[in-house]
């Protein structure tokens, strides 16, 4: 049986929140933090700035995008992703990423067949994603830029699923943590908290499908 | 058609760090998968955004030829690129850059590359750039008056502005190319390529590859570690960038191959071990750990490391016995590794933050870990002493237990030490400073 994380139920797949891209240093750090690789633009590490790496394909004199909202961003752009004129017969195309992108993270944009539904659960898989779902593509492409939740007014890519509320009392919300175990609370800024809270100091955890975001105050 | 868009973190494959590079191989695969003639044009660009702090830094762009004809644009913060007001990469020293501004971005394309009928390149609007391709296929055929030389780019008022046309959204200056391919009919198309295997979907017979080579050069400051100014590993040789990228560009695809082979190694050994799932998310982890520390080049005198005062031991034996004797520049030249904390004001040199990923460098590069436990235990040993000098430089640190971090990134000179003495943990930063010091010397 392939194991899938704790506090997971089988059969709910899950959504990796970022994937990295182009990954050097710790200025250098550019991850996808949408569910689709156009639903928005690439980010910075930290969550709080746009790096506009974009990619567009033209096949036989229709554009599409690959990376980035670009039609969603710039109007003068012909629509890209016309749900009716796809290359081929296909209506929308598909992103997977490859099976174990230990150096190369990868997507491809198909006019094949499809490879279950939305792409989230290639082989059967139970549980967390096997595939990274930003990398599918479609209509919903060229919708406007996400507005990405924000955590004490920093945009914080990864929490758009997450709805944490600051307060300055000692424990803060515990909501249900839709992103997966191994990324909760990753991108959050103490540094913008203590702005806001001076007073708090801040840890952060996550346990049993739980992202659990405490204070403590002096 | 299949088209994959592939980042390879070809320039650093863990179990070569000799190979370490700044550079990172992206892929445009094209597979036609209907046996018909197609033409394809592919657009991949990098904005000036990716080079400076703030998104109202100004930027200056420029191209180059390499030696191999790979076409090179680069893009840098005014500052950096020696503009009317040069800077150093290290800024105020207690409020660490969360972003970089300092070094210069590149885009190089590769040239002569098999299958591709036509390359161009443009520096100037991104939303002129996006505009044309998306209409016509191709890129403007000159890039936009004065990017490249200081002038106003794309018709701003601030010489290398960054932004264009007057904060349009999602327009900035821009490093774009086209490529332009035919793709010929075939009798006997491969079978539907599988999209979830970036190097099935490279090796597929009939796939069509265009390459591009991003790299960020830190000029040669990346970190400064109690007045040492270190440069990239990568220059440890005293190799050019030009020279380095050159040959990134003349080797991406072979490097791509190499990445490619880890991949297909790690990936299996993951898959085994928890399940594609679990293979997933190492992956993605593997390449953040990475991405998250710069590996620097010590070069053995740079810096005041000679006769410090012995480690202190005061507190527990009264300071006057007892210690052990200090040996000046007892450290060679090595690699060292500063991360960046995410989540914790931009620390660097955290033994907490690199603790967890102890055991993958064990895995893949064992000197990587004694690179990040190197500063760290110069500084408690005494070596980035010098009385000559006052704080941070004279510091010497007097504590029993291992430190916590030495500094904010990219400067690690204990400037939070008169602060709160850089958040001592003592429990946890000693013990994870002794099983990760202990394990490497297991090994070596």
């Amino acid at each position: 049986m392939t194991p899938h994380p704790p506090g997971i139920a089988a059969g709910a797949c899950r959504a990796a929140p970022a994937v990295p891209l182009w990954v050097h240093s710790p200025y250098t750090n550019w991850l996808s933090p949408a569910d689709t690789l156009t639903g928005d633009w690439v980010y910075h590490v930290r969550g709080d700035k746009v790096g506009s790496l974009t990619a567009l394909v033209r096949i036989d004199n229709i554009t599409y995008s690959i990376m980035g909202p670009v039609a969603a961003t710039t109007s003068a752009i012909p629509p890209i992703f016309p749900p009716s004129s796809s290359p081929s017969s296909s209506s929308s195309l598909k992103l997977s990423l490859p099976r174990a992108a230990a150096t190369t993270a990868s997507t491809a944009a198909s006019d094949g067949p499809g490879e279950g539904d939305g792409g989230l659960c290639p082989d059967g898989v139970p549980g967390f994603a096997g595939v990274h779902p930003m990398l599918q593509m479609g209509p919903s492409a060229i919708k406007p830029t996400s507005t990405h939740s924000t955590f004490t007014g920093t945009t914080m890519c990864l929490l758009s699923r997450l709805d944490i509320v600051c307060t300055p009392a000692r424990v803060l919300l515990v909501r249900p943590c839709a992103a997966g175990l191994a990324f909760c609370g990753v991108f959050i800024s103490p540094k913008a908290d203590r702005k806001k809270y001076p007073s708090c100091r801040g840890w952060r955890g996550c346990s049993a499908g739980l992202l659990t975001e405490r204070r403590r105050c002096p | 058609m299949v088209v994959a868009l592939v980042f390879s973190q070809s320039g650093a494959v863990v179990p070569d760090l000799e190979a370490h590079t700044p550079t990172v191989d992206v892929a445009l695969i094209v597979t036609p998968s209907d046996g018909r003639p197609h033409r394809v044009q592919l657009f991949f660009e990098i904005t000036g955004q990716t080079v400076v702090d703030t998104d109202v830094d100004p930027v200056i762009a420029a191209r180059s030829v390499l030696p191999s004809g790979a076409v090179d644009l680069s893009m840098a913060h005014v500052q950096a690129a020696g503009g009317s007001t040069p800077s150093v990469p290290f800024g105020p020293w207690l409020q660490p850059k969360e972003h970089l501004d300092w070094g210069a971005g590149h885009l190089a394309v590769p040239a002569g590359q098999p299958g591709i009928a036509g390359i161009a390149t443009y520096l100037g609007s991104s939303n002129t750039a996006r505009q044309q391709f998306a209409q016509t296929g191709t890129l403007p055929s000159c890039d936009a008056p004065g990017v490249g030389k200081g002038q106003p780019a794309c018709g701003g008022s601030t010489p290398g502005t960054c932004r264009c046309a007057a904060g349009a959204p999602g327009d900035w200056t821009t490093m774009a190319v086209a490529f332009d391919m035919e793709l010929a009919a075939v009798q006997h198309p491969a079978l539907a390529p599988d999209t979830a295997n970036a190097t099935a979907t490279a090796n597929n017979a009939n796939a069509t590859t265009a390459g591009l080579v991003l790299a960020m050069d830190d000029l040669g400051k990346t970190v400064r570690f109690f007045g040492a100014v270190m440069p990239e590993y990568w220059r440890r040789n005293s190799t050019s960038f030009t020279a380095m990228l050159d040959a990134a560009c003349t080797g991406h695809a072979a490097s791509r191959a190499r990445a490619a082979q880890q991949d297909t190694v790690l990936g299996a050994l993951l898959e085994r071990v928890g399940g594609r799932a679990y293979a997933v998310v190492a992956a993605m982890t593997f390449r953040q750990v990475f991405g998250d520390n710069s590996i620097v080049w010590y070069d053995g005198t740079t810096g005041n490391f000679t006769a410090g005062p012995a480690p202190s031991m005061a507190r527990s034996n009264g300071g006057s016995t007892g210690r052990r004797k200090a040996v000046a520049g007892k450290t060679p030249p090595s690699a060292m590794m500063f991360v960046k904390g995410l989540g914790s004001s931009g620390d660097t040199g955290t033994i907490d933050d690199n603790y967890p990923a102890a055991l993958l460098y064990l895995w893949g590069q064992p000197e990587l870990l004694n690179a990040l436990l190197r500063p760290i235990n110069m500084f408690m040993a005494n070596e980035t002493h010098s009385a000559a000098y006052g704080f941070p430089r004279n510091l010497t640190f007097p504590e029993p237990y291992c430190v916590h971090y030495l500094g904010q990134y990219p400067v690690a000179e204990m400037q939070c030490w008169q602060r709160d003495r850089c958040e001592p943990m003592p429990l946890e930063m000693t013990a994870d400073n002794l099983q990760m010091t202990v394990r490497w010397r297991l090994l070596f």
